[in-house]
């Protein structure tokens, strides 16, 4: 699995003796960098959503979108409300966003037309973050595990040539439901952060004392979303595990 | 707008002017009437300083005006101005050359007393080079003798091919800048004007009646009661159109046959377009436009401009198809080739979904009516946040 192994090629990098002196690094503790209380990511990954998994046979989101997963990209912001030795534990909320583009089908035959159809979605997540980097203030390992759990609430909406699409209603009448819902869930992750301080600590001291930007990171996570409805049936389900990278400010 | 002037009123009526001038203006204080005037840029005129004398004398501003706005029923070539820009003086187009469409435009002259006001069409008329006998550079288009009044309104009405053929033949193939001239002089063969002013002061007058090349490779796509028209060949600056066989809201009748494809998937046409004349290399007509006049949605613009959705179709109905390009002065080219589509009903992903089984949608909780709500899910992340921001406060 190309992250895996690219993971593994990041920490023996890092793990080996760095460009950064231990002095260059004592910006990490207190005494030399400005209070931090937050943290800002930007992230994105692939996202290919297992709404089929309600249907006994059919697949309509495979029929109409394809196999190949789509660009989930999503921000987040956590407030850092407590700091201990070994790391920090915050509370975050992020949302996303999530776009399916493909062609409906002529009714009857099948066949694609060129009428595009998409479904949107917009996840919404409020998260427990923990983070341990202790290694990185202790021993100057440039390191940082971490990880999340929270709830999630997706919200979607499909469209067809003419706008929001909508289908008939259970009683036949035309058109009674309209293609827009959110479906409730859970969502864990786990990951690594790499420090970017490490590779340029005198941009790093900048930047802290210019913006407050404590420390800055590239991550790599794997996200485990269940978006279920919690129980509720009658939902679209949204549910993946895949993988996240992006950038994190802390500040 | 007042430009002052200095200019000798003694070497203005030294130079004199004759009365057979007044035989050739054209004053025309009420042309305006018969003239619907559709938009009405000031233009400024630029008046060069001539000489020292003391004496004053002064051109006030003159409107320029664009005529003949109603589009005539008679005339298929119009393309009514769609692709112009109102706040731009753009050009002139084969069919304005060929109509001779009005330009109008309204000069003040303030104590020229006894001169005569040129009006000349030409790259740079300022130049008495450019305004010698052969009109070739030059030519002039107007004589107005200049009375003794303090202030005078020239309202003149000039002929699109009056301005564009400096030549003097007919309006094809003509590609140039030009400006309209205003010189005050004491007579035609004068080095030196007594004042001088061009209009539009912005840009040339471009005339252009090559008509730009029409959109290549066209192709179609069906929808429910729509269709994607694609094509290729966009050039920056230009505008484009979209033409039906028959036009979107016509009674139709349903296609006998099911529509067939070729090896690339275009549609088959199965006969000759219902419009007579709707053929590929036809001349426009803008009768054929898919959309109305006031309708934008099908006028696709610019360089990224290669398709067009055409809605309010029936469905069952072969529609024929061409693409005209239109370049700035409003030249349409020529049809595009021809391309079918038949619309047909087709199933949106969510029609797919609900008919395989599926039981989402219905709106966003709270929102619509019915829909329903984890109450737990939802209660956990409203106190979540209210929690952060209690704390956050503190």
């Amino acid at each position: 699995m190309k992250p895996l192994a690219t993971l593994v090629a990041l920490v023996a990098l890092v793990l080996a003796p760095g460009p950064a002196a231990a002095d260059d690094m004592r910006f990490l503790e207190d005494d030399y960098r400005s209070p931090q209380n937050f943290a800002f990511e930007l992230r994105l990954g692939p996202y290919y959503p297992a709404v089929d998994d309600e249907l006994a046979t059919a697949e309509p989101f495979r029929e109409t979108f394809g196999d190949n997963s789509r660009l989930r990209i999503g921000l987040e912001f956590d407030w850092q409300f407590l700091s201990t030795p070994v790391g920090s534990l915050g509370v975050g909320v992020a949302a996303g966003l999530m776009r399916f583009v493909g062609n409906s089908r002529f009714e009857g035959s099948g066949e694609r037309s060129s009428e595009e159809t998409t479904l949107n979605v917009f996840p919404i997540v409020a998260s427990v973050v923990a983070r341990l980097d202790f290694a990185m203030r202790e021993w100057q390992v440039p390191l940082v595990l971490y990880g999340k759990a929270g709830v999630a609430d997706y919200l979607w909406f499909v469209e067809d040539g003419s706008g929001k699409a909508h289908a008939d209603g259970p009683s036949g009448r035309p058109d009674a439901v309209i293609g827009q819902e959110d479906t409730f869930g859970v969502e864990l992750a786990s990951g690594i952060a790499f420090l970017l301080d490490f590779l340029e600590p005198g941009a790093a001291r900048k930047l802290d004392a210019d913006s407050g930007v404590n420390h800055s990171y590239l991550f790599l996570e794997v996200l485990v979303a269940s978006i279920d409805g919690l129980g509720e049936r009658d939902v679209m389900i949204f549910s993946d595990t895949t993988w996240n990278t992006g950038l994190l400010l802390e500040f | 707008m007042a430009t002052a002037l200095d200019s000798p009123a003694k070497l203005a009526r030294a130079r004199g002017a004759t009365c057979g001038d007044l035989a050739e203006r054209r004053l025309a204080p009420h042309l305006l009437a018969g003239f619907g005037v559709r938009w009405v840029l000031p233009i400024a005129l630029l008046a060069a300083p001539l000489s020292a004398s003391g004496q004053a004398l002064s051109v006030d501003s003159t409107e320029f005006r664009r005529a003949n706005d109603d589009i005539d029923p008679e005339d298929t070539q119009q393309t009514e101005g769609d692709p112009r820009r109102v706040d731009e003086v753009d050009g002139i187009n084969l069919n304005e050359c060929e109509r001779s469409e009005n330009w109008h435009y309204e000069v003040t002259t303030s104590g020229y007393s006894g001169n005569t006001l040129f009006v000349y069409t030409g790259s740079n008329c300022s130049d008495q080079a450019s305004r010698d006998s052969t009109g070739e550079d030059c030519k002039v288009i107007e004589r107005i003798t200049l009375g003794t009044n303090s202030s005078e309104l020239h309202e003149i009405d000039l002929g699109a091919n009056e301005i564009a053929n400096i030549d003097g033949e007919d309006c094809e193939a003509l590609d140039d800048n030009l400006r309209v001239w205003f010189l005050v002089l004491s007579a035609e063969g004068d080095e030196t004007p007594i004042a001088s002013a061009s209009s539009p002061t912005a840009s040339d007058i471009r005339v252009l009646t090559v008509p730009p090349a029409a959109p290549s490779n066209l192709t179609t796509g069906a929808g429910e009661s729509r269709a994607e028209v694609d094509w290729e060949g966009a050039v920056e600056g230009e505008h484009y159109y979209v033409a039906c066989s028959p036009q979107p809201g016509a009674q139709v009748s349903p296609s006998a046959t099911e529509p067939t494809a070729d090896a690339e998937g275009q549609e088959v046409c199965s006969g000759a377009a219902p419009t007579t004349g709707f053929e590929a290399g036809a001349t426009f007509d803008r009768r054929w436009r898919c959309d109305q006049p006031s309708d934008e949605t099908l006028f696709a613009d610019g360089l990224a401009a290669q398709s067009a959705t055409v809605d309010g179709l029936e469905n069952e109905a072969q529609y024929h198809f061409a693409a005209v390009a239109v370049d700035d002065v409003g030249n349409p080219s020529v049809l595009s080739e021809i391309a079918c589509a038949t619309p047909r009903p087709v199933e949106d992903f969510f029609e797919a979904y609900r008919r395989a089984g599926g039981r989402g949608g219905g709106g966003i909780c709270g929102v619509t009516p019915g829909a329903r709500a984890p109450d737990g899910a939802a209660a956990a992340i409203v106190l979540g946040l209210a929690a952060l921001l209690s704390r956050r406060r503190r």
